[in-house]
């Protein structure tokens, strides 16, 4: 996976805990700052090694783990420079994640071994939403929770998302703001 | 060709689009610019919200249509621009445009990938704009990263380097202790071998305690900065066979030494690397083979008046080096003793300055000469020490022999030795005075210099590390007092930024008795 998420975990490890405790989950996971570079491709296994140990130094499964992480995503690129290409895609949730894949499709031009999370909007009513989740990686279902909670967040609704299973996808309900159940 | 586009069809293609009627009035516009110009309602003219232009002149929109040129769209209040075609329709003018980005900044824009047709290429080129700005952002929070990591390591290297001195100055003191009171039993014990050997085992595993502590200080960087008086014919001679290794078997290297028995007062080591730089140097300007000659010689003074004045006022021993390579022509001869100048392929640039940086430290002075397919001389100038006398043992062959018993007395002279630890101070003086110095013995620089005050020394023999001021400071305090007061300085460790006098000794510990015996004696020679 590429760097960025290695810098998105580590910036959230300092946001909730101390340099100490990221200095002893890169010791442990055997990276330093060459890790560190968000358009270099790294090792799957380097990835996920780095998330079960921190999440196991901040004491959380690695479900929960995964959640906040994607949470803490959407506030990251959020913020700073690429602020912008949230904005870009959509300025509502609804239109962001109709254009979400376009995006993706954008990025991938530049980082060409990215393995993009395929994510469809298959109902776009506001307050109930549907999104289909193409597994990309197997286990970063959590992952893409947390992500539509962080949009949630990012656009100051209230609201949950629930995942449910269907077949090869997954399949997730966004409610908000008082949205009607299926 | 007659098109016929509806509502949700006319948005996906063109998103960008206005619809005018044949009065230029509007009837429809495309989401993007809706989005962008929210004013621009049903029934507004077009003329109220944009100045239409071609090539930046106000024009028709119907010359447009029959010209066919470039529409140009700017809004009255400047926020955007569309560039486009107008094409003729039933209802009145479609405008079929793009929007003008003046700035691919997505900072404060109101922009959105729905505002585009499905593969425009507009899309690619803000989110790329964006990403790279980004990564730039990026990099520059890595590389302050980097540099402070660096400087932390760097932090962590000098405390590590400090510590391993302070380690083996510590060590080198007791190794001091040990000698010297081995040196002393040995003295009292030549009736008795057994004991005599025993003290040689002890000697021979402080000699070896010594040579970790120099690895400890070759870590913490220290200089080797142990300078005695040394033969230089005698050197180059011992050394032949190594210089010839260094400079291969296509080169010729031939000895040409008319300084015998002229002493300079250097570091061994130092002007053995400096030899070996140089004749690397020859080497590289032959590639082809040829000759390299080492040239000694002495001088009543200095031989140019370049040279500095410590030098030309005193005799000299030049070394020269010469070789018949391609030469230098007058530029790079002005440069060769820059630092970081090389004209080889592979160069660092570091040999000839570190070569000139020797010489000067040691007093002397380092000259270019060269031509162009002729070849090269370095020519190397050190201050000379008295010249020894034929017959008489230089250091070298004094270090070989077995200390004295208590010998006959010799010409007295008075030692001041100052040594903060008691014991080092307390062996050393007693093995002094057994070889005839009038020895007294301080153990702060201020006691020592009370000392100097109220009675002449010939020679001050110092650690550098004392309580107060350091022995360096001593020395050029009681230098200034009695310039012709010899120095000799000793020590485990020298502080970073601690000079030398260009004239002083230097010895390392642990303290080698029969040398400082021998450079008493080359110090205090002639003042009888």
């Amino acid at each position: 996976m590429y760097g960025i998420i290695h810098r998105v975990v580590r910036q959230m490890v300092l946001d909730r805990s101390d340099e100490a405790t990221w200095a002893r989950i890169a010791a442990k996971a055997g990276i330093d700052g060459s890790a560190m570079i968000s358009i270099q491709a790294y090792d799957d296994a380097l990835t996920f090694r780095l998330l079960r140990i921190s999440a196991d130094c901040l004491g959380l499964d690695l479900t929960t783990f995964l959640t906040d992480l994607g949470r803490y995503w959407i506030r990251h690129v959020g913020q700073g420079a690429t602020g912008g290409i949230l904005r870009f895609t959509g300025q509502d949730i609804v239109t962001l994640l109709a254009n979400l894949e376009r995006m993706h499709g954008s990025i991938a031009r530049v980082l060409p071994e990215t393995r993009m999370p395929i994510l469809r909007l298959t109902r776009d009513v506001p307050g109930n939403l549907l999104v289909r989740y193409v597994q990309g990686r197997e286990g970063f279902d959590p992952f893409i929770r947390g992500m539509l909670l962080g949009l949630l967040d990012h656009f100051g609704l209230q609201g949950d998302v629930v995942a449910l299973s269907n077949n090869d996808a997954v399949e997730f309900r966004v409610t908000y703001n008082g949205g009607e159940a299926a | 060709m007659k098109v016929s586009l509806g509502c949700a069809s006319r948005n996906t293609i063109f998103p960008a689009h206005i619809l005018l009627d044949h009065d230029l009035r509007v009837i429809d516009t495309g989401r993007l610019v809706a989005r962008q110009f929210p004013d621009l309602v049903a029934g507004s003219f077009i003329h109220e919200h944009f100045r239409v232009t071609s090539s930046g002149e106000d024009v028709a929109l119907a010359l447009l249509v029959e010209s066919g040129a470039l529409l140009e769209l700017e809004s009255k209040d400047e926020r955007a621009g569309f560039f486009g075609w107008v094409l003729p329709c039933e209802s009145g003018y479609f405008l079929v445009l793009r929007l003008g980005l003046e700035d691919y900044s997505l900072d404060n824009s109101a922009l959105q990938i729905s505002d585009f047709a499905p593969r425009d290429p507009t899309v690619h080129g803000l989110l790329m704009f964006t990403l790279q700005r980004a990564l730039l952002d990026e990099q520059r929070q890595v590389t302050c990263e980097l540099v402070d990591a660096q400087r932390k390591s760097y932090e962590l290297l000098e405390r590590f380097s400090r510590i391993s001195g302070y380690l083996a100055h510590d060590f080198n003191n007791f190794l001091s202790i040990i000698r010297l009171n081995c040196d002393r039993l040995s003295i009292e014990l030549t009736e008795q071998p057994r004991l005599a050997r025993l003290v040689e085992i002890i000697t021979a595993a402080a000699a070896r305690g010594s040579a970790v502590t120099q690895s400890l200080m070759s870590l913490s960087q220290q200089r080797d900065e142990t300078r005695i008086p040394v033969l230089i014919d005698e050197l180059i001679e011992e050394n032949w066979a190594f210089f010839a290794t260094a400079v291969g078997s296509r080169v010729n290297i031939e000895l040409d030494l008319n300084a015998d028995g002229a002493r300079a007062l250097v570091s061994r080591v130092a002007l053995l690397n400096s030899l070996i730089n140089l004749l690397i140097n020859a080497r590289d300007a032959m590639p082809d083979g040829g000759k390299v000659a080492i040239r000694t010689r002495t001088q009543d003074k200095a031989c140019e008046a370049t040279m500095p004045n410590s030098v030309e006022a005193r005799p000299v021993i030049t070394i020269e080096v010469i070789d018949t390579g391609e030469g230098m022509s007058e530029e790079v001869q002005a440069q060769a003793f820059d630092p970081l100048f090389s004209t080889k392929a592979h160069g660092n640039g570091f040999g000839l300055p570190s070569v000139r940086d020797f010489i000067s430290e040691m007093g002397g002075c380092a000259k270019i000469r060269s031509t162009p397919g002729v070849g090269t001389s370095v020519c190397l100038c050190l201050p000379s020490l008295d010249q020894i006398e034929t017959g008489e043992s230089p250091v070298s062959a004094m270090l070989s022999q077995q200390p004295k018993a208590l010998a006959e007395p010799e010409h007295s002279h008075r030692v001041l030795v100052v040594e903060d630890e008691p014991y080092a101070l307390e062996a050393l003086c007693e093995l002094l005075a057994g070889h005839g110095f009038e020895v007294t013995g301080c153990t702060s620089s201020a006691e020592a210099m009370a000392e100097l005050e109220n009675n002449p020394y010939c020679v001050l023999l110092t650690d550098i590390i004392l309580p107060g001021e350091s022995g360096a400071e001593l020395a050029r305090a009681a230098r200034k007092r009695d310039p012709a007061l010899k120095v000799i300085l000793m020590s485990g460790y020298v502080p970073q930024g601690e000079d030398l006098d260009e004239d002083w000794m230097f010895v390392r510990k642990p303290i080698d008795a029969r040398l400082v015996t021998e450079l008493l004696r080359v110090a205090t020679r002639g003042t009888d």
